[in-house]
């Protein structure tokens, strides 16, 4: 009970965080961070897969609404929530330990990094293609993803850090 | 039977993936009624509350710059004002018989203030959400425009707020003109660089020079006739081509766009109408 409220606080946390503070770093045309995917990253991984999905889709929603986007996010994340169960099998060898939770203390640093990253680009390579649907300027496409992804996981690593610290 | 529940049973992740991903999708391509419903876009009441919350506090940080431009903004309309009243009565002393003077039916406008209370500039379809809504009198399909120039037009409608297409979405293609020629084209923006789009369709025989201003066209009832939409930054025309490739530095900078003005047109839904029988 208490890891499903913590869950969902967290889940509120980091929708304002990157409704209000993230969207507004309009820095660069290029650079669009969604640091939002950190929830459906650390979701715990004992979580059933039917459960997962429905979570991943309605965190897709819910970006959606904010950012007038419908469709989106949700089927970018609904894709991330299928896929990081499988992703998870391939990377942990040692399940008893992670079976608890996800984070740089059960996966240690390197398999930490590895899997952000994986999914990190996982989620923007099919977000900014569904998003321009198009390759005619394929070289700013490719632009966008290489800086968005970065700064994503330069965010989700700092802001897993900071976590870590504060426990 | 028994094999086919146990075989649902088994890939039920997948087969929610599946479905999962196609009301996903659906929502993404399908233009018509869930697009939209003002719910399921930030124009919800409670989406566009918590945006003008935040907005307040940003607001503050802000207000030296607009309050300056706000001023000069002013100023420009004192000046017009009074060239406008000095007109009237040289033209009554010019003709004091005529008594009935229509106003031209496009030009029978009203303009409604309303507050940015979120906007993005770095997404390949950009929107913009003010807080006035059907309550003010918006509705969707009208026209939007800063003391700058053309910002776009309004998308969804709720009670109290509203979603707007700004021309930083290749959803809105504006129709202008160059105020020297007269000839019109799409503005089309290509999803790169907030400062710039491109007009198309602007034949190989007309003559353009850089710095040429671009104004509204007036063809439809959205926007009336030379509202500034930019000037042309750099244009190129090869050999083969039949059109102009013209880069375009909007009037608009939406970086720090904060009041718009919403046009309420008397007679669109007049003319509207007559173009339908």
């Amino acid at each position: 009970m208490n890891d499903v409220l913590s869950n969902i606080l967290r889940f509120i946390i980091m929708v304002m965080v990157q409704v209000l503070l993230v969207n507004n770093l309009q820095v660069f045309s290029m650079c669009y961070p969604m640091i939002y995917i950190y929830f459906l990253l650390i979701l715990p991984p004992s979580i059933p897969r039917v459960a997962e999905l429905l979570i991943a889709f309605a965190c897709g929603l819910v970006m959606d609404i904010f950012c007038d986007s419908l469709g989106l996010h949700t089927a970018v994340c609904t894709l991330i929530g299928f896929v990081r169960p499988q992703i998870i099998t391939a990377m942990v060898t040692d399940y008893e330990r992670v079976n608890l939770s996800i984070g740089i203390q059960s996966l240690g640093m390197a398999t930490f990094v590895k899997y952000v990253t994986l999914i990190t680009i996982l989620h923007h390579v099919t977000f900014f293609m569904l998003e321009s649907f198009s390759l005619a300027h394929w070289h700013w496409l490719l632009l966008r993803i290489v800086v968005s992804s970065i700064v994503t996981i330069a965010f989700i690593l700092a802001i897993e850090m900071v976590r870590n610290r504060i426990r | 039977m028994n094999n086919l529940l146990k075989f649902l049973i088994k890939f039920r992740a997948t087969f929610l993936f599946i479905a999962l991903e196609v009301i996903a999708l659906m929502l993404l391509f399908t233009k018509q009624s869930y697009q939209s419903s003002a719910f399921f876009s930030s124009a919800n009441i409670v989406v566009a509350q918590l945006y003008s919350m935040s907005n307040s506090v940003v607001e503050f940080f802000k207000m030296k710059s607009d309050n300056a431009a706000l001023a000069e903004e002013n100023t420009l309309l004192t000046n017009k004002i009074n060239e406008l009243e000095n007109t009237i009565v040289m033209l009554k002393e010019q003709n004091m018989g005529v008594t009935h003077v229509f106003v031209p039916a496009e030009n029978d406008l009203h303009y409604i203030s309303a507050k940015v209370i979120n906007i993005t500039t770095n997404r390949q379809k950009n929107y913009l959400t003010i807080n006035k809504g059907s309550r003010d009198g918006i509705m969707p399909g009208m026209g939007v425009i800063s003391a700058e120039g053309a910002v776009g037009v309004v998308k969804n409608v709720s009670e109290k707020f509203a979603v707007i297409i700004p021309i930083l979405n290749p959803e809105l293609q504006l129709n202008c003109r160059f105020k020297a020629t007269d000839y019109a084209g799409p503005l089309v923006w290509d999803g790169a660089d907030y400062r710039f789009a491109n007009l198309e369709d602007i034949a190989r025989h007309v003559e353009l020079n850089n710095g040429d201003t671009l104004v509204t066209s007036g063809l439809t009832s959205t926007f009336p006739q030379g509202i500034p939409v930019g000037v042309v930054e750099n244009n190129t025309l090869n050999e083969s081509d039949a059109y102009y490739h013209i880069k375009v530095r909007l009037a608009v900078n939406f970086r720090t766009l904060t009041y718009v003005r919403v046009i309420s047109n008397a007679n669109s839904a007049e003319q509207h109408q007559l173009e339908q029988q």
